[in-house]
């Protein structure tokens, strides 16, 4: 099979985790606003960060001390620590800005779909990896970015609405 | 910029933890047997660790008909070795739960 198919395979068997990841964006990225995020601080995290648990416990952390952001982010980090030994074991010889690709890339739902695939402690196709990652990470960006700019700002404004029509109704 | 740089470093910390055994380990080939060996029981102890709390341990508000959604998503799951078709169990049995 050659790496296209290969990569193509990985999109198409991640796209259940696509939509489940992209509506977890969507959450992110509209409940980062109340949190104290601006809308591209949000969306910045999720480009770079590129971890659901992390991210989410930010969002409770924000405005307190960066040492406890740091720790709370190791903390939760740490079982991609296992995960990424586990894939290396069975990636093939590959250049290091691969490497750094694809251990950016390290999330539950990869690791789960890569390792499960093929035989027990077989090497795991590189492009099949990758398709895992990008469609998981494209999603979740652009979910985090849609969450941020639309339907955070709907939900606010329906909360305004609400309250003010509380308001008028309580002086009749 | 203190929002930037809170990015940053979260931003660091994690690919450290993810990217660092990929970067370090360079050739499979040469790692000790014993290593790799261990490393096969990684994936059933990581994912179990992953899902076994969520099941076991919950906490938050009761979720009506949580439990039969578990199940629905094992038999299904166990039955077809697919993704969507289990989640989808999950969602419907959830959602024909909640009308009770």
């Amino acid at each position: 099979m050659c790496a296209n198919v290969k990569l193509m395979r990985g999109i198409v068997d991640s796209l259940p985790f696509s939509l489940t990841v992209g509506t977890l964006g969507i959450v992110f990225g509209a409940t980062a606003g109340s949190a104290g995020l601006g809308n591209l601080t949000a969306i910045l995290m999720s480009f770079l960060v590129f971890s659901g648990s992390a991210q989410f416990a930010a969002l409770g952390l924000w405005k307190q001390h960066a040492t406890a952001l740091l720790l709370t982010t190791t903390l939760l980090s740490t079982r991609f620590l296992l995960m990424s030994a586990s894939l290396a074991a069975r990636l093939p010889r590959i250049p290091t800005w691969l490497r750094t690709l694809l251990g950016f890339g390290v999330t539950d739902e990869s690791y789960a779909l890569s390792v499960t695939r093929g035989a027990k402690g077989a090497q795991i196709s590189v492009p099949y990896l990758a398709g895992c990652m990008l469609a998981i990470y494209v999603p979740w960006v652009l979910g985090t970015g849609l969450g941020a700019s639309l339907i955070g700002p709907l939900i606010k404004r329906a909360q305004i609405h609400r309250r003010s029509a509380e308001r008028r109704l309580g002086d009749e | 910029m203190s929002d930037v740089m809170s990015v940053v470093i979260m931003a660091t910390a994690t690919f450290l933890l993810r990217a660092s055994p990929i970067l370090w380990i360079r050739d499979a080939e040469r790692m000790p047997r014993w290593v790799k060996r261990w490393l096969e029981y990684v994936p059933p102890a990581v994912l179990a660790a992953l899902v076994a709390p969520e099941i076991l341990a919950r906490t938050g508000p009761r979720i009506p008909g949580l439990a039969l959604a578990y199940i629905a998503c094992l038999v299904t799951a166990l039955r077809t070795r697919s993704i969507i078709l289990p989640l989808l169990a999950a969602i419907v049995t959830l959602a024909i739960a909640g009308l009770f």
